[in-house]
């Protein structure tokens, strides 16, 4: 009786802990295919509103999950540009986009780049 | 003659602004704020921008905060929210000179100059003084630096405690390899 007790107490501290260690290793992590899009917008739109308020913009986009739509201007492996403006770091590797291609993509967006004068958007994926 | 006169003050003043420009946007940007025998604290950007001005060693670069990732999503959360309070200051910049810095001097051997400028964290800026090495390979020039940066300098707060979990000198490396474009 006494030996079973011990036993389930192990395996219950076992999984609780084995569980902590997920999530802290793992836990938190965004997943956009199951987020609600925030905003659907063309390539253009989105764009011109960063160049006119960055400031603004940047409150009304960050970290918020977008739907750009725009044709393909270069394409790799791991990231589409669309429009030579909109920048997207795709999750997964996608062999199926071409040049030229009008897509929406779905994505996190990280900023915009004054630089290059260009958005960055991460986790992208095309349904 | 008045045409001619035009057409060749049209060509010097194009020669002028014309300037070689160098740039990614793929750069890659670590911080190491590890402490020996502690949780690793390493963040990797590898979609920094930089813009190098070859006439005049003008050195530009601009990393979107938001776009570092780590080992554990919770420990970005954190770096994120916490730390640099990413969504009030999206980006960190850098705006510099490489000092007697001579296109016409790179080689594939790599050749270390001095980098000063300022730098942005967190909505603070600094001046910095550090090394960059330089290396023309290709058509390519592949810049790369290391530097130490306080926290405290950039009005990151610490909580004391998970202070001694920090090392008090953040280690940044960066990595570009620059293309004309």
């Amino acid at each position: 009786m006494k030996k079973n007790r011990v036993i389930i107490s192990f395996v219950i501290i076992s999984i609780l802990g084995f569980l902590a260690y997920q999530y802290v290793m793992h836990g938190g992590a965004r997943d956009l295919s199951t987020e609600k899009t925030d905003y659907i917008i063309s390539s253009k739109a989105i764009l011109n509103e960063f160049t006119t308020n960055q400031d603004l913009s940047n409150k009304k986009y960050l970290e918020k999950a977008v739907a750009v739509k725009g044709t393909i201007t270069s394409v790799s492996a791991n990231e589409v540009i669309l429009d030579n403006s909109i920048i997207c770091s795709l999750k997964n590797p996608n062999s199926t986009l071409v040049k030229n291609q009008i897509i929406t993509v779905k994505g996190r967006v990280v900023g915009f780049d004054d630089l290059m004068g260009e958005l960055k958007l991460d986790q992208c994926f095309c349904n | 003659m008045k045409k001619t006169a035009v057409l060749l003050i049209c060509f010097f003043i194009g020669n002028i602004s014309f300037s070689q420009k160098m740039m990614t946007r793929s750069g890659e940007i670590k911080f190491d704020a590890t402490v020996p025998n502690e949780v690793e604290i390493i963040g990797i950007n590898k979609t920094a921008s930089c813009i190098l001005d070859e006439s005049n060693g003008h050195f530009v670069a601009l990393v979107l905060v938001k776009a570092f990732k780590f080992k554990a999503p919770l420990m970005e959360e954190h770096f994120n929210e916490n730390y640099m309070e990413s969504s009030q200051f999206p980006k960190s910049t850098f705006d510099g000179k490489i000092i007697s810095f001579d296109a016409s001097k790179l080689s594939s051997t790599k050749t270390s100059y001095d980098l000063e400028g300022d730098l942005t964290i967190h909505g603070v800026t600094k001046k910095i003084k550090t090394k960059i090495s330089l290396i023309l390979n290709a058509g390519k020039i592949t810049a790369a630096s290391t530097f130490s940066v306080k926290a405290a300098d950039y009005k990151i707060d610490i909580p004391n405690l998970v202070k001694e979990k920090f090392a008090e000198n953040i280690k940044i490396t960066l990595n570009f390899v620059l293309e004309e474009k």
